[in-house]
């Protein structure tokens, strides 16, 4: 990630690069129309497009000055299903095999950068911010589902309890925000300041948090709209044992990776490879939670040892190929043809979250007297929305049948409009706070 | 998940084998057998069987392993291109071929019954099907680290040993993938400029040229060895890429090739005759090279005997497990590979055997022992 940032990309190299694409696209007709030879699509061939494609567009956006992940994202819908599809959506699912491990490195790398010294530094504004998040954003969008139900067709009939818990179940999803995002952008900009500190303390947070609240909410949303289901604390139980196993899991397995890069130390990108994968599927057989987990063993690794800089070492110099096929298959799972069906209605619900967040971010920093850089562009980090907030509507869309698929639709329609801006909007902040940094020098 | 947690503790256990003191300091052995030989343990019909389906779960990772370490081999071809002056030393060797050959096909045909019997290849000693069939074990277990050129007799056998009933192996099966190994190759040259150092961004393109045109070879129903060959030797013949001399660009072929070891194992299905056939094939091919040496032909210090006279061409297993991976796999490139395996690992054995006996009166320059 680091010599990516480091490339320096000018319009002959852009230019070539695209130059590129056409060849092998044109050999790809070539082969299949004159020469009347059929290829098959397969998941390699899905890859392999997505990665140099993902080059390609990644050198685009960053001679435009946009993150390089935006061209990830981008390359992945031009192919995927919605437009070309040379990559098709059964291949899609083949290749999250590689999200497991870009979901576990990204968490890892977001545990060592959490240090004491950081969390002590931002302890207020972090605190603040993740119950303002929770309260502002959270009321704001069930407020505002309330009010829009009239022109949302699958609540026209509900109750206002009803319409309420609904509206609580997107509300929740609002909150969510995008780990992945986030430390990717900051492995491109190399960026470290309270910003970037603000940012990865409470993309974390809230991921522990989100899953709590939505637990509760779920279980009010799912009594309120079928009414012979009881509200059940038992699940909740679950969860908060689930939690206090994951944070000690994590703890285990960052000792369990002192410990090898301490006394063995070799082979590290294997040993990367294989926690990551292990201790994913560990996770999903335990029910614990994935991130949790490995941001807990990244900040015992960090904290308690001076073994950190081998760890995110390791982790950057394989992050590169995997971030681009992580955001690039996560371009191509973005559905762009629900997103047209019921625009006017995502259009607005995307405008009342990011206003929400803004508002959010506002109160937070002003109770916390938090400095001005962060009061102007906090708001920044928190736009974009990936994989979380996907995974939670699926939820959504399996355990609430009455109204799951439409608001699944509904959220997956917000989450693509807030991948597709959040993380240039997230890069312009980070230049600006380091402006406002430099003037003040 | 599960298919990758398995070949992940497969892979950890043969670099701990491979990193014992004993077997780091010797360079005759080629220490692919020991993943070799794991595989053989870990295999469906195996001592510790794994599911067959967790073996097929990564298959499209071997392809891409096949196709990486070919590529790396493809960028040193351009070092070896036969010249003149090369042909006084590889005319013995061809002279040695011809016996070993004759003898693979005498073998053959005399352990072969089952295959015959089994209606894969027409029964007699001079049928096409048999002499082609010869020439393609015969050609890879000869094959040296010197001389890897005999292995393109392996891909003239294809077109005598696939014909109908079995699927055919036409031209196109050829040309297609080398064709695409060029076009990368120009698409390579255009990302990526041939004074580029092997940073993130060209390891990155490499990474996803290779994928690509796995899948595109793949997706044709063809070889992708074939693929990653004619990559590497455009990236190095024609464009002369600084990419391709970097020494973290070559060290990664062995992990790699430990991989393409370790599922070759894994396919194999062990009988008497592929163990009988194998050791046997191994013992005339080391006999033959000796006669070579003992007789004059062929002149070679021991530490060249060691390196590069005795031990298999590197390219051969790779090609190998293409093939039985590619819509030509069946009972035959099952029995090809099997035959192969057991070559490669008792060749090892003996050439380490070899070693041993001779460590005694060999001086070593310490460079070769560290390559």
């Amino acid at each position: 990630m680091s010599d990516n940032a480091e490339e320096k990309v000018d319009l002959k190299l852009v230019a070539k690069s695209i130059f590129a694409i056409l060849i092998i696209l044109l050999s790809f007709w070539l082969i299949e129309n004159p020469l009347g030879k059929d290829i098959q699509r397969n998941s390699l061939l899905a890859l392999g497009l997505l990665v140099l494609g993902g080059i390609v567009a990644g050198r685009i956006c960053q001679l435009f000055g946009l993150p390089s992940l935006t061209g990830y994202l981008g390359a992945g819908m031009i192919f995927g299903p919605s437009a070309m599809n040379i990559v098709d959506s059964n291949q899609v699912e083949q290749l999250r095999l590689v999200n497991s491990l870009a979901l576990a490195m990204i968490a890892l790398q977001a545990g060592c950068e959490f240090t004491k010294e950081m969390l002590e530094k931002n302890f207020k504004s972090l605190i603040h911010a993740t119950w303002t998040h929770v309260v502002v954003v959270g009321i704001g969008m069930t407020t505002l589902f309330i009010i829009m139900k009239p022109w949302i067709d699958f609540v026209g009939e509900m109750s206002l309890i009803q319409v309420a818990a609904v509206g609580a179940l997107f509300a929740t999803v609002a909150v969510s925000k995008s780990p992945a995002t986030v430390v990717a952008i900051l492995g491109e900009t190399r960026i470290k300041n309270p910003l970037a500190d603000h940012s990865l303390g409470i993309v974390v947070i809230l991921d522990v948090v989100v899953l709590v609240l939505f637990a509760v909410v779920l279980a009010f949303a799912k009594s309120s709209l079928s009414p012979e289901t009881p509200i059940s604390l038992n699940a909740l139980g679950h969860l908060f044992s689930e939690i206090i196993a994951s944070i000690a899991a994590g703890t285990f397995f960052g000792l369990f990776m002192i410990f090898y890069l301490r006394f063995i130390d070799r082979e590290r990108m294997l040993f990367v490879v294989a926690i990551s994968y292990g201790l994913t599927a560990l996770c999903s057989y335990l029910h614990y939670d994935t991130l949790l987990v490995f941001v807990v063993a990244g900040f015992v690794v960090t904290n308690f040892s001076k073994q950190a800089d081998k760890m995110i070492l390791t982790i950057e110099s394989l992050s590169s190929v995997v971030m681009i096929v992580f955001f690039a298959t996560a371009g191509a799972s973005l559905n762009l043809l629900d997103l047209t069906k019921v625009w006017q209605l995502v259009l607005i619900l995307t405008v009342a979250r990011a206003l929400t967040t803004w508002l959010a971010e506002d109160v937070a920093h002003r109770i916390a007297e938090s400095p001005k850089m962060l009061r102007k562009f906090g708001v920044t980090p928190f736009i974009s929305q990936a994989g979380l907030s996907i995974g939670l509507s699926m939820i959504i869309y399996e355990r609430v049948p009455e109204v799951g698929p439409k608001i699944a639709t509904l959220i997956i329609s917000v989450v693509t409009i807030n991948q597709i801006f959040g993380p240039i909007l997230f890069k312009w902040g980070l230049n600006q706070s380091i402006k406002i940094e430099k003037s003040k020098v | 998940m599960n298919a990758i947690l398995i070949l992940l503790g497969m892979f950890s256990l043969t670099l701990f084998v491979s990193n014992l003191g004993f077997l780091t300091k010797v360079h005759a052995f080629s220490f692919l057998s020991i993943p070799l030989a794991l595989g053989i343990i870990f295999a469906p019909d195996g001592i510790i069987p794994i599911l067959p389906s967790t073996r097929e779960d990564l298959s499209w990772a071997l392809k891409v392993a096949l196709t990486w370490t070919t590529f790396l081999a493809g960028t040193q071809l351009s070092e070896k291109t036969p010249h003149w002056g090369h042909l006084f030393k590889l005319l013995p060797i061809f002279l040695g071929y011809s016996l070993f050959y004759l003898i693979s096909l005498l073998l053959i045909s005399y352990f072969g019954h089952d295959l015959f019997q089994m209606g894969f290849i027409k029964p007699g000693l001079y049928t096409p099907e048999a002499l082609a069939l010869a020439l393609f074990i015969s050609s890879a277990l000869f094959s040296s680290q010197e001389n890897p050129f005999l292995l393109s007799l392996v891909f003239v056998s294809l077109f005598f040993i696939f014909t109908p009933p079995l699927p055919n192996f036409d031209i196109y099966d050829l040309t297609f993938p080398l064709a695409t190994g060029l076009v990368m190759g120009a698409v390579c040259r255009l990302i990526i400029s041939p004074n580029a150092q092997l940073d993130t961004p060209s390891r990155l393109t490499l990474v996803g040229l290779v994928i690509l045109g796995t899948g595109w070879t793949v997706g044709l129903g063809s070889l992708e060895v074939l693929f990653g060959l004619s990559l590497g030797w455009a990236l190095s013949f024609i464009h002369k890429y600084g990419i391709c001399q970097d020494p973290d660009l070559k060290s990664s072929d062995i992990p790699i090739r430990f991989i393409v070891a370790l599922f070759a194992g894994l396919y194999i299905k062990m009988t008497l005759t592929l163990f009988a056939l194998g050791l046997t094939l191994a013992f005339c091919r080391l006999l033959i090279k000796f006669l070579l040496l003992n007789s004059g032909l062929r002149r070679a210090k021991d530490i060249e005997i060691l390196t590069s006279l005795l031990p298999i061409s590197k390219l051969a297993l790779p090609i190998l497990l293409s093939l039985h991976l590619s819509p030509f796999a069946g009972e035959l490139t099952h029995f090809i590979l099997g035959v192969f395996c057991i070559g490669y690992i008792t060749n090892d054995a003996l050439t380490l055997l070899i070693e041993l006996y001779k460590r005694s009166v060999l001086t070593v320059p310490e460079t070769m022992i560290h390559e």
